[in-house]
């Protein structure tokens, strides 16, 4: 008989809560010692400019510095990056925008540190900096990168082609057409905890330890292994908790590590390197910025025949999450493959051209770039639905992809891997009060409402897919599990710990996760693109099934019984059904120890092997989706630009919440970064200059910029995500931006396609358009 | 390095002898929610801190001689705790709006004064409700009128050994209201983008007297006589309907990012704590 669960779908207290709620927990930076020497970076003082020469020698004389490098100083290759090694530890006679250390300062103290960096005497040639990739892509533009192998290309690092059915045909022929041009702002992630990486050479080995905060151990020490010129098992890379990261420490994190390692190498003494607030600002990676045009037809009855669309996005200085082969581009890529967003269309045409320009590069950011191309698309679909006067949710109702629907990039959508958007849809409909007409006062605040949907494909596949970890049994019967993922606050070490305390009938105290040490477990994959939970689930349910299935056969001897009538629960082992039997697991545990029995096990996921050509476009990525509806309503005060948003009804589709509270953190969270997103973010950008490098004019939302956030979980499951989930870290922040937009047509009649929709913005708006 | 020096003095007297000492190589610390940035990453490097915190005396809000009086150190919360502060409706409405609870805590209106950034809250509110500064200093004191108080981007007429050492608003009876609203990016912990704040005397519908205070719209907070003339005698709502498009000539905006969205609200704000403070006094007149 099938049992329910026991562990999973509860919301057990997070493991490491009480720490954090205490002040106790150890970030990276209460790892500092006395005794280390503390790196700065002289960084370009022109984001654009050739380096005519350095003159270090005053500074290498100050009392107290230990080391100053310049590019000329470095033990190994110079240059490093997720994908493509183009971004210099140093820049070497060039550079690219205000984030490229020229030099680097190791001292005894950081008053030395920096007292140093002013004593270096840098001459430079500007040359002109770009802000705008449609600026920087154009023929008489200045090289950004002249040696790079996209260099005969300009600028413009890659184009991604999706093409599908005859999109030329499907125009001609279509009723209507709605063509808008969107523009997206590029945003930081502001996570609470700046970058930092302590290096400590390690003399036993030779090696090197980074104690780093960031989300991809694996990732680093790949990465970086070769800019120390150090073979891989030498470099040891490990992350405390971390402060948030949002997909930025898949990259800042390289920074960071590549300055304090060259540095600990260069001294043989232990070196940390921390970043400030501003130098986060100005130096670690951004949200891609977008500028969209997009077409889309349509029948008269309200079914979208094809998409056309041209994505320019910024690529900043540095490739960061992008390759040279075309799919490997994972916001690229994304831009094209979800510019139907979730809507069955039979014809597509998309291009995404990703530009270097002169701005800090453009990396991962909660949602890899889905949230720019779903902000077009639930844009459009509102336009169409006023123009067609009908109701904007029906009409998605008629597009969205059902089972053994084709996405425009060819992939089928399968119910077994669940399809939960129509309940997300209908719940927020009924929950919001959809058929009720919003109350209007008299003054000047006008109310409107807005409905966006998403899907989010779970994982990263074509950069890195799968994951392994390790799983030991001890004698009491408690059990290590060491993944390689990190803790940043999403709540791995908890979800990780419920599913295998399920899988082995043991209670959830009684496991321990260790988390992102290459020291300690094998790669389980960079801690992005919602992938953990589904990933290095299947991991972990596989290693725990080894050590079930093997302390089951020991078994099965000393309980005269075959192994599948055997059960472990709560920390003893029993016949089903007959409790009388029940031993200590521990006992047995000792007794498997002293017969040879292996009580530790390697587990390993990979999903089906991912495709997606270069030539078209088309290809089966994914394997499964996450859903969600999100719908807004937002006060407009009609004479001062200001927005309010007013409410927030949210539901998504996560195949199996394995902790509720967890997944509601992550709706919540990601509504709020998508209010920023749609109504105050943005990093403004001079001449590759940040003019809005401090969290006083860098404006991310306080809670009293926020309505209650409502959350509404959906399970369709996933049939093979654990227990039937899908991942949820990242898609809560992509619907809420659209549907603020699509509120303010609704209280204005006016239409804004550039976010974001800030007073002034709006104001100016409400003017032209003679509404004041 | 140099090393700085600190004092924390417990009178009055012995900060004004530690302040004639040092003169202009020593720096106020109050509630430090401006000063202790610039301290810490050495934009501002005095030989010496005197940190006023400990100082009783000036903790006070009291009223005697037709004001109420706000001691230098009083703080923001303090001032929202007084219900002598909470006659002036403008003054807690601006307090109100300040940073957030914690920031609240230790910042003082003295503080506010002392920065004189164009966007204080605090400022504006006091500078309509026509409060007077009076500035300490070893051996004497002077009163200055929060409008004369700002004489160019964060520079006051305080003088290196002077004091802030009260806050004096000048009680007034049931004709009269303040109001104070601001603008700003977001709703919380935020510098205004346009601040406006009102005393108005008003009978019969009819403006008798008007103080109107702009914040963020030039290189100081402003007094706006040019309004102030034109609306006193006329009824509210010829008021209303005057400042409502108005923009005023005290406005000194060089951004041309911030002007023209500047010139679009401050009309609006200054309408809409005219009407606030109308309704407190047809509300009742308490
Ligand atoms: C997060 C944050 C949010 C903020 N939000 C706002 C806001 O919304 N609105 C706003 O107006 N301000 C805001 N501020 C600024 C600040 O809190 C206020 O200006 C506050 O009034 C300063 O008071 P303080 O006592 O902390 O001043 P301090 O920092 O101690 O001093 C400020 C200056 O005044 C001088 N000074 C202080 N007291 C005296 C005195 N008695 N005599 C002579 N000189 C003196 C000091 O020498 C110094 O130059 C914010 C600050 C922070 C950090």
């Amino acid at each position: 008989m099938k049992k329910g669960l026991r562990i999973v779908g509860r919301s057990v207290a997070r493991a490491e809560a009480l720490a954090k709620a205490t002040g106790r927990a150890r970030y990276t930076s209460d790892f500092k010692r006395g005794d280390m020497l503390v790196a700065k970076a002289l960084w370009a003082k022109y984001p654009h400019a050739l380096i005519k020469s350095i003159d270090t020698s005053a500074a290498e004389q100050l009392a107290g510095v230990a080391a100053v490098m310049t590019a000329k100083d470095l033990p190994g290759r110079n240059g490093y990056g997720i994908m493509v090694p183009d971004k210099p530890v140093i820049a070497d006679g060039k550079t690219r925008y205000e984030g490229d250390p020229v030099a680097l300062v190791a001292a005894v103290t950081e008053e030395i540190a920096t007292k140093a960096l002013e004593l270096i005497k840098v001459e430079y040639e500007v040359l002109t900096a770009y802000d705008d990739p449609r600026e920087a892509m154009k023929d008489d533009a200045v090289l950004i990168h002249p040696n790079h192998p996209a260099a005969d290309k300009g600028n413009l690092l890659t184009v991604v082609k999706l093409d599908r059915g005859d999109v030329e045909k499907a125009f001609r022929e279509a009723d209507i057409v709605i063509e808008n041009y969107y523009e997206t702002p590029m945003v930081e992630h502001c996570y609470l905890e700046p970058d930092i990486c302590i290096a400590e050479p390690d003399d036993l080995t030779g090696g090197l330890h980074l104690i780093c905060a960031q989300q991809a151990v694996y990732a680093t020490k790949r990465c970086l292994a070769p800019v120390f010129n150090l073979p891989h098992h030498k470099v040891r890379v490990s992350s405390p908790i971390v402060g948030g990261g949002f997909g930025g420490k898949e990259d800042s994190s390289l920074d960071v590590a590549a300055v304090a390692g060259v540095l600990a190498l260069k001294t043989k003494k232990t070196v940390c390197f921390e970043l400030t607030r501003e130098e986060v600002f100005r130096t670690t990676g951004k949200r891609h910025a977008t500028y969209i045009k997009h077409r889309m037809a349509a029948t008269k009855e309200g079914k979208i025949t094809a998409v056309d669309v041209e994505t320019v996005l910024n690529k900043g200085a540095y490739t960061s999450m992008g390759g040279l082969r075309e799919p490997a581009h994972a916001v690229t890529m994304r831009t094209a493959a979800y510019a139907a967003g979730v809507y069955a269309v039979a014809s597509a045409k998309a291009r995404s051209y990703s530009v270097f320009t002169n701005t800090p590069y453009s990396c991962a950011f909660r949602g890899f770039g889905v949230p720019q191309a779903i902000f077009a698309v639930e844009c459009q679909i509102d336009e169409l639905a006023r123009r067609l006067n009908m109701d904007p949710i029906e009409l998605r109702r008629k597009n969205i992809l059902r089972d053994g629907d084709h996405t425009i990039y060819g992939q089928v959508m399968k119910e077994s891997r669940g399809l939960g958007l129509e309940e997300c849809m209908d719940k927020v409909r009924d929950s919001i009060g959809w058929d009720k007409p919003l109350a209007q006062s008299a003054g000047p605040v006008k109310r409107g409402r807005g409905f966006a949907v998403f899907m989010y494909g779970t994982g990263i596949p074509l950069l890195f897919e799968g994951a392994s970890c390790f799983a030991v049994l001890n004698n009491d019967a408690t059990l290590n599990v060491n993944i390689a993922s990190t803790e940043m606050g999403q709540g791995v070490m908890t979800v990780m710990a419920q599913m295998a305390a399920e899988a082995l009938g043991l209670n959830y105290e009684d496991v321990l996760v260790s988390f992102s040490d290459t020291g300690r477990a094998p790669d389980s994959g960079p801690t992005v693109g919602s992938r953990s939970t589904v990933m290095v689930g299947n991991a972990v349910l596989d290693a725990c099934r080894q050590l079930k299935d093997r302390l089951l056969a020991f078994a099965a001897k000393p309980f005269k019984a075959d192994p599948r009538d055997l059960a472990i629960e709560g920390g003893k082992i029993f016949v089903v059904g007959k409790p009388e039997t029940a031993e200590s697991l521990a006992a047995l545990i000792a007794k498997a120890y002293a017969s040879q029995v292996p009580l530790a096990a390697t587990g390993v996921w990979y999903p089906p092997q991912p495709s997606f050509r270069a030539e078209d476009g088309q290809g089966e990525p994914m394997h499964a989706y996450a859903f969600g509806a999100h719908a807004i309503e937002i006060s407009v005060d009609t004479e001062t630009g200001v927005i309010t948003v007013d409410r927030s009804v949210f539901a998504c589709d996560v195949g199996k919440a394995i902790n509720p509270a967890a997944v509601e953190g992550q709706m919540e969270g990601g509504a709020a970064q998508g209010i920023g997103w749609g109504v105050m973010e943005e990093q403004v950008m001079e001449n590759g200059v940040m003019q809005n490098a401090a969290f006083h004019n860098y404006m991310i939302p306080t809670i009293k910029d926020l309505p209650d956030l409502e959350s509404i979980i959906v399970e369709h499951p996933n049939e093979l995500g654990p227990f039937g989930s899908k991942g949820i870290g990242e898609p809560p922040i992509i619907p809420a931006a659209p549907a603020i937009r699509n509120a303010v047509w609704d209280a204005l009649g006016i239409k804004m396609n550039a976010i974001p929709l800030t007073a002034r913005t709006v104001l100016a708006e409400i003017q032209k358009n003679g509404k004041a | 390095m140099k090393e700085t020096l600190y004092f924390g003095p417990k009178t009055l007297a012995e900060a004004l002898a530690l302040l004639d000492k040092y003169r202009d190589k020593a720096v106020i610390v109050n509630g430090g929610t401006d000063i202790v940035e610039k301290l810490a990453h050495r934009a501002v490097d005095p030989e010496a801190i005197v940190y006023i915190q400990g100082i009783p005396e000036l903790k006070t809000i009291k009223e005697e001689a037709g004001f109420v009086s706000i001691g230098g150190t009083a703080t923001y919360k303090d001032v929202l705790a007084s219900p002598l502060c909470g006659k002036f409706a403008g003054l807690i409405q601006s307090v109100r709006e300040i940073g957030s609870a914690p920031i609240r805590v230790v910042g003082t209106p003295a503080g506010n004064i002392g920065t004189a950034v164009p966007a204080a809250d605090c400022n504006v509110a006091l500078m309509a409700l026509g409060a007077r500064i009076v500035l300490a200093k070893l051996g004497g004191e002077r009163v200055v009128e929060t409008k004369d108080m700002f004489v160019a981007y964060c520079k006051t007429q305080l003088e290196p050994g002077e004091l802030i050492k009260e806050i004096r608003i000048p009680v007034t009876d049931a004709g009269t209201a303040s109001a104070f609203a601001k603008l700003a990016k977001r709703k919380a912990q935020d510098i205004a983008q346009v601040s406006a704040s009102v005393r108005l005397t008003a009978e019969g519908g009819v403006c008798k007297d008007i103080a109107i205070a702009l914040g963020a719209v030039g290189p100081t907070a402003v007094r706006v006589p040019s309004l102030e003339k034109a609306l006193v005698g006329k009824s509210i709502d010829a008021c209303l309907a005057e400042v409502k498009k108005a923009v005023p000539p005290e406005l000194r905006l060089r951004n041309p990012r911030n002007k023209q969205y500047k010139e679009a609200v401050v009309g609006v704000l200054i309408g809409r704590v005219l009407k606030a403070a109308y309704e407190e006094l047809a509300g009742g007149g308490k």
